[in-house]
């Protein structure tokens, strides 16, 4: 424990003012305390302070840079110093000192048991083996000790300042504790809100093995969704996750995610989830609206940990490995080799690739075209033909990529942390590493962190003054190569073992002549290519926060809070002269003149991007707070304030030719037009600057209060008003205010309730408005002027964005909650019941306008959404004793449904093929389907044109009547939830989740021939295979005959109608954790507090599926689905 | 007590300092690329668009007779629209969702009236009045000229017995987009034109366009007026108008030094161009009829028309 002491008093401070002083060594100093003295990982992964320079391309701003970080550090040192000061508070000598020790009835220490000594404010904590010392004790006064689980005792004290032993009785009634949740703004006791909440404590968030703090709420929140298969299926403005379902068209759809009270600006993966105390996720209007305009997705309060007052140093450290399995790449649906080959023997019969062969752009053919028109050109052998096209047909690209794509998922994560906290401070000191090599070979992860806080206590303890500070660092590279290539036979490695060229972009024997040799190679080898791609993003992300709390009375306080938060991402991409990349470029930018010389525009050498994202918050607020208990019966509670939000961003991005160590080459002609080879199509020289300034601005007014009479009937209101640049003068002063009103009885406690069986019953009620904000969108008529793109005389040019919209508004969402909360006798089973329905109003929609105004379709408030749904959590306990076997059960709905929208589909199509193209009554993303009339008797699809069969692709799918279409159901799983069970048995815990999502449907990938015919297989062979080829064939199969030329109407009426609907619905064996408790000595052994060990594994598999072909409905759009990872590790406290 | 009262008073002022700031704080705008404009420059980048707008109806080239299209070509159209226009079919758009050769242009009224709307608000002054004049002038010529194409294609042909009471047509001359849409007489229309164009001539002092004539000039006001009294049937002056316009520019391009094979016989900024707009289809060079029949190139109006030159069998994109 000494060593800890000293590394806290002297060796951290040192650290920080070494980095004061040398602040461009930050990252040097965090590598080499994080990995040793690695000098070659040193070397490779971070640029001397040169090169740095040299990247940002701006010394000015990287020595102001340097200075911030300088003075950061010092105010950082200065932090920790104070506090090391007067950290023996126990150990002080003065008169009236009482001394005892805390057991329990086994005489097992009690850590952590409340002394407090009766009608004096003296309080202590008993330390690990249970002692306390107290002072300005005198005889005759009463001690009062207490501790969760126990029942108070009193004891007196007498003479001697020695009360020896003092033993508390175990209360088994008592171990429901009170639970404080979080709204971002205060801390309210859970019995006595009225709003609807999710907690979740470090041991639930701890369940899960993740690099993403976001990923632990899987599948332990109630009402929370994630959303797969958002990128196709959805169409524009998906949500990956949402708080009871979806309540928006065109504004954020995403959740507002609250770090230490104020909103996160900042990268999600930037924060270490070690460091994280709690998360509440807030659901309901009561809840949520005092986060106003930002609130109507939901809010998740993330809390970070910090010391408490009066405990001795607490070290926790754990370490933790993850492997992953190899991506299982058979499972996608994937044309065969042989199918295809039979395809392209299909096409070149028919005369498909001629066009191409004789294309003066010399556009790329596969291996197996070019043997074919080498047959067709007398130059091999039909023997020969046969065989080359034979020895492709075995090959399989897959195993290949397999092999040198993808890899298994290796992930560590360390973290350690100091925290405790004397009579009138406390601080938490943690850092953590993260080292992942994700699936994609050549990808990879780190992030370091470090943060810490203290809070101190002044002027007789009325004054709180908390101060914080969070570093982070991630360092990405993203050199994988994840695309899928064409053909399915290709080899990524020839027979002698080389890396393979593959026909990529143009064929290979016209550019191989068209320079002489003069041109740089334009064979392009994936292997090669994987191997070089240097793509790296950093991101320095940190965090300033200080409160400042004085207690102007009792129960009355006044609180100023102020977050600075700065994230600085750079983004480089080197394409080093070996790249495909670099070479096609300057190639295409070579000018050849009619004497043969050759000009290179595009100088030779490396080319290389940068982009610089620069983003800084701040937040100030200031806020009244109010709890008082009057007389026995009455409990009030209120906050007001007002606070003043900035979020502005700077990102920036340039490009160098040339590119070597040294420097750049000379200036590029950007401003000529070009003939490019080999194409001869003409091109400007990429520039690849551009600037962009944002800057969000908010001021809001805040106010809640809650009243609980005889502890029974609680009734809560809370309001606030924003305001924000984004809408201009006129919109801020109509704005109304965003509130919502509360109610709870607790019948439990009423003096009738005599039910005994369930101790515990309340009704909860809630009603209000959250908000939302569409920031592209603006009441005055504005422009965007885009320095890239430029008109025909060369000049940047302004676009109307924005026709004037004077009566734009927030988006408001209306929120009714039901709930009832209830337990058992003995909390056998506790849960809570919630109903709630959500009313979006005023949202966002497109509607159409009389295009004589010059705007086709407007952008407004026009569109209403309707949520309805359901949270159910049951906890239970089946056994308890020796074994204990204990279930949580989350089940949830949430239907949502568009109650108006201005702008139907215009076609039957466009409903079909998504974006956002909704229709009132449906939710907001659904499946349409045709009506399957089966195939004719020549193999053409039929579906259903007003009751009849028809093979009118084009009159169906243009038409306009929509009653044609069939809705079929939602994309996105409106049953959706959970059941986790947890086995105690002696130091052994098992904990296995098995989630479920119901009521969703998705389409088969069917069959489109036109896509196969330009080269996209990602179509089960199943299909291809059980195709109609001959009369009759239309009694046994659906798929339809495969026509040349393809028809997309045909395709389409195939891929789009009802019989290629699949349902979604499945249970999935999510996780499994073990752990195993180390048995220690109570109070502790001589080393550790705790000692943990566990093992986790995810991703188990799918229990059971309504579709029978082998998909999973929820990676249906990834190449994969999430590897089966397996996680090793330890937490021990000290 | 006092104290508490000084307090709560500190509080009380750092609060009013605090809303005093507020409304500078939300003035702010929200990001650099985006602005409602209000000055000259501002303004003049909205009229230098010639991607958005400087686009006219392509009905009247589609009906014309400038090219021609085979029996198989014809009935493969992928567009209704390039069908029936090439027959003057009575329904030519039947139920398509966006007519281009109406709402192209309104959009150049659209933009041209922000202009205007917003120029009210800017002080003319010694320091500004030439530029002030000549975006003003510019914003009218533009006006006029989408009203002028908007009546060639929608409305029936001037005719001084009946332009009265025949209809013309909606004479947008607001930004506001809830103001009213009603249709103007003949008379009013032309009438319209002719001031917009008339006004136009007054403000805009160059005499020839000096950039790739996108910007107009004293000469294509002269072009423009001499066109539209052609229209009236009012030859004297459409006479007078065009030998304005000549005696500030007549170059000629000897069409004999022009490349017919290139895909591109004549670019925009070319000698004879006095002003520039393209028709309302994606690609503002090549008018791509088919895949496999012929695009024509369409460039300044006031050409003669060349068949090796302007219409050119489509052989790759």
């Amino acid at each position: 424990m000494k060593k800890i002491r000293y590394f806290i008093v002297r060796a951290l401070p040192c650290l920080f003012f070494k980095l004061a002083q040398k602040p461009d060594n930050i990252p040097k100093l965090l590598f080499e305390l994080s990995f040793g003295k690695d000098k070659q990982f040193m070397q490779s992964r971070e640029p001397d302070s040169n090169q740095l320079a040299e990247l940002c391309k701006d010394e000015l701003r990287l020595q102001k840079l340097k200075r911030k970080m300088g003075l950061c550090c010092l105010i950082i040192a200065i932090m920790f110093i104070i506090p090391c000061i007067p950290n023996e508070a126990h150990s002080q000598e003065s008169s009236g000192l009482v001394k005892g020790k805390v057991l329990d009835e086994s005489k097992r220490a009690i850590p952590s048991a409340t002394v407090r000594v009766l009608g004096k404010k003296i309080f202590i904590l008993s330390d690990i083996q249970g002692n306390f010392l107290l002072q300005n004790v005198s005889r005759g006064d009463t001690l009062l000790l207490s501790c969760v689980g126990f029942k108070d005792a009193k004891f007196g004290v007498g003479n001697g300042d020695d009360l020896g032993e003092l033993v508390l009785v175990q209360d088994n009634t008592q171990l429901m504790d009170v639970e404080i949740v979080s709204t971002g703004y205060q801390q309210v006791p859970r019995e006595r809100a009225t709003g609807s909440f999710v907690q979740l404590d470090t041991k639930l968030l701890n369940r899960r093995v993740s690099t993403n703090i976001l990923d632990r709420l899987e599948g332990v929140t109630s009402g929370l969704s994630f959303n797969r298969n958002t990128i196709s299926s959805n169409g524009s403005n998906p949500s990956s996750l949402s708080v009871r379902g979806r309540s928006t068209i065109f504004a954020n759809p995403n959740p507002l995610i609250v770090v230490d009270n104020f909103p996160f600006s900042g990268d999600i993966s930037a924060i270490n989830p070690n460091d994280i105390a709690s998360i509440t996720v807030l659901k309901d209007a009561a809840a949520a609206s005092i986060w106003g305009a930002l609130s109507g997705n939901g809010v998740i309060v993330i809390t970070t940990k910090k010391g408490t007052m009066g405990t001795a140093p607490k070290v926790d450290f754990s370490a933790n490995l993850t492997i992953g399995e190899r991506p299982d790449l058979y499972k996608a649906p994937r044309l065969s080799a042989s199918s295809f080959i039979e395809v392209e023997k299909f096409l070149f019969d028919k005369g498909y690739y001629n066009s191409r062969i004789t294309s003066s752009t010399h556009p790329v053919l596969s291996p197996v075209v070019e043997i074919l028109l080498r047959r067709r050109s007398g130059q091999i052998s039909s023997l020969d033909s046969a065989k080359l096209i034979g020895d492709y047909a075995g090959n399989d690209t897959r195993s290949d990529l397999a092999e040198y794509y993808y890899r298994n998922v290796v992930n560590q994560q360390y973290s350690l942390s100091v925290s405790g906290g004397a009579d009138s401070h406390s601080y938490y000191l943690g850092a953590g590493l993260d080292r992942n090599l994700t699936s994609l070979e050549r990808n990879s992860f780190d992030r370091i962190n470090i943060n810490g806080s203290n809070t101190f206590l002044f002027a007789k303890k009325r004054l709180e003054w908390t101060t914080a500070f969070y570093y982070t660092r991630n360092h990405t590279e993203n050199n994988g190569l994840s695309a899928t290539l064409g053909y399915p036979y290709l080899k990524l490695k020839n027979a002698d073992g080389s890396n393979a060229s593959i026909p990529y972009q143009y064929r290979k024997p016209y550019v191989d002549t068209l320079g002489n040799g003069k041109l740089l190679d334009w064979s392009y080898r994936p292997l090669d290519e994987l191997a070089q791609n240097d793509n790296v993003t950093s991101l320095t992300e940190y965090r300033l926060n200080t409160l400042l709390k004085y207690t102007i009375l009792r129960g009355f306080d006044a609180s100023v809070q102020y977050q600075y938060n700065e994230g600085n991402g750079i983004l480089r991409t080197l394409y080093n002269q070996d790249r495909f990349y670099t070479r096609d470029y300057i190639n295409r930018f070579t000018q050849i003149s009619s004497g043969g010389v050759y000009t290179r525009l595009v100088p030779l050498g490396a080319i290389l991007d940068n982009r610089n994202n620069l983003s800084v918050s701040q937040n100030l607020r200031g806020q009244f707070a109010f709890n008082q208990k009057f007389g026995k019966q009455h409990d009030l509670s209120a906050i007001l304030g007002m606070e003043a939000r900035e979020v502005s961003g700077n990102s920036a991005s340039n490009r160098l030719y040339g590119y070597s160590e040294v420097g750049a080459a000379g200036a590029v002609n950007y401003l000529g037009t070009f003939v490019m080879l080999p194409t001869n199509s003409t091109g400007m020289i990429e520039s690849g600057l551009s600037q962009l300034q944002t800057s969000n601005r908010f001021v809001s007014t805040f106010a809640n209060a809650a009243y609980t009479y005889a502890d029974r009937y609680t009734l809560s209101a809370s309001a606030r008003k924003d305001e924000s640049n984004v809408f201009g003068a006129t919109t801020n002063q109509k704005g109304i205010p965003l509130w919502s009103v509360g109610a709870s009885w607790q019948i439990s406690s009423e003096p009738f309730y005599q039910f005994e069986e369930i101790p515990y019953l309340r009704f909860r009620i809630t009603r209000g408005y959250q908000g939302n904000v569409d920031n592209s969108l603006s009441p005055q008529v504005t422009v965007t002027t885009n320095p890239i793109s430029l008109n025909t005389a060369g000049s940047p040019y302004s676009v109307l964005s924005n026709p004037p919209n004077p009566e734009l508004r927030w988006e408001r969402i209306g929120m009714i909650n039901l709930g009832l909360d209830f337990r058992f006798r003995e909390n056998r089973v506790q849960g809570t019941f919630e109903f709630f329905s959500k009313n979006g109003r005023d949202l966002i929609g497109i509607s159409t306008i009389d295009p004589t105004t010059g705007v086709q379709t407007f952008k407004g408030n026009s569109a209403n959404m309707n949520v309805r749904g359901l949270d159910v959590t049951l906890n239970t306990r089946n056994l308890v004793g020796k074994f204990n076997w204990s279930s949580v059960l989350l089940f949830s709905i949430a239907r949502d449904r568009v109650t108006k929208y201005l702008l139907s589909p215009p076609t039957i199509s466009a409903a079909l093929t998504g974006g956002i193209s909704p229709i009132e009554g449906n939710p907001l993303y659904s499946i349409y389907a045709l009506e399957w009339a089966g195939l004719n008797t020549s193999g053409n699809p039929q579906v259903l044109l007003n009751g009849l069969p028809s093979t009118n692709y084009s009159a169906i799918l243009s038409s306009a009547d929509l009653s044609n279409l069939k809705y079929i159901g939602p994309v996105n799983p409106p049953v959706f939830g959970s059941l986790r069970n947890d086995f105690d048995c002696g130091n052994w815990n098992i904990s296995i989740n098995i989630s479920y999502k119901f009521g969703n449907y998705f389409r088969n990938p069917g069959l489109g021939y036109g896509n196969i015919f330009t080269g996209n297989i990602s179509y089960m062979d199943s299909q291809y295979l059980s195709r109609w080829k001959n009369p009759g064939d239309e009694a046994i199969t659906d798929v339809p005959s495969m026509i040349y030329p393809a028809n997309a109407n045909r395709d389409m009426a195939y891929n789009y109608s009802d019989i290629l609907i699949e349902r979604g619905d499945h249970i999935r064996l999510q996780d499994i954790n073990l752990s195993y408790d180390f048995a220690l000595p109570k109070g502790g052994s001589k080393l550790f507090r705790s000692l943990r060990i566990f093992t986790y594994v995810n991703n188990l598999g799918i229990l059971w599926s309504v579709n029978k072909l082998g998909l999973d409905p929820d990676y249906l759009t990834s190449a994969f689905a999430n590897p089966r990872t397996y996680a090793f590790g330890i937490r021990a406290g000290l | 007590m006092k104290k508490k009262i000084l307090e709560y008073s500190k509080i009380l002022l750092l609060c009013v300092l605090f809303m005093g700031c507020k409304k500078e704080f939300l003035e702010k705008k929200p990001a650099s690329n985006i602005s409602v404009p209000s000055t000259i420059e501002e303004l003049r980048l909205l009229l230098i668009n010639t991607v958005d707008i400087r686009r006219s109806p392509a009905l009247g080239e589609l009906s014309g007779d400038d090219y021609y299209m085979e029996k198989a070509e014809w009935s493969g159209q992928f567009l209704p629209y390039f069908s029936n226009s090439y027959v003057w079919s009575s329904d030519i758009y039947q139920g398509a969702a966006s007519v281009l050769d109406w709402n192209t242009p309104y959009t150049q009224v659209l933009y041209a009236n922000v202009v205007l709307d917003r120029l009210k608000k800017v002080e003319r002054n010694g320091g500004n009045a030439e530029a002030y004049d000549e975006l003003k002038g510019t914003a009218l010529f533009m006006r006029a000229w989408s009203f002028f194409d908007l009546a060639q294609v929608f409305a029936v042909p001037y005719d001084a017995q009946t332009a009265a009471t025949d209809l013309g047509i909606p004479l947008r001359e607001t930004a506001d987009i809830d103001a009213p849409t009603v249709r103007a007489s003949i008379k009013d229309t032309y009438d319209r034109i002719l001031a917009d164009i008339g006004e136009a001539g007054r403000l805009i002092r160059i005499e020839k366009s000096p950039i790739n004539g996108y910007m107009p000039s004293k000469a294509s006001v002269y072009g423009f007026l001499s066109r539209v009294y052609l229209t009236m049937r009012e030859y004297p002056r459409a006479s007078l108008y065009a030998d304005s316009a000549l005696g500030i520019k007549a170059t000629l391009i000897n069409y004999n030094t022009l490349s017919t094979s290139a895909t591109v016989p004549l670019t925009t900024d070319h000698a004879e161009s006095i002003y520039q707009s393209t028709l309302v289809t994606a690609n503002p060079l090549v008018y791509v009829v088919t895949s496999q029949g012929y695009s024509i190139v369409i460039r300044c109006f006031m050409q003669a028309i060349r068949r090796m030159i302007f219409v050119k069998p489509f052989t790759s994109r």
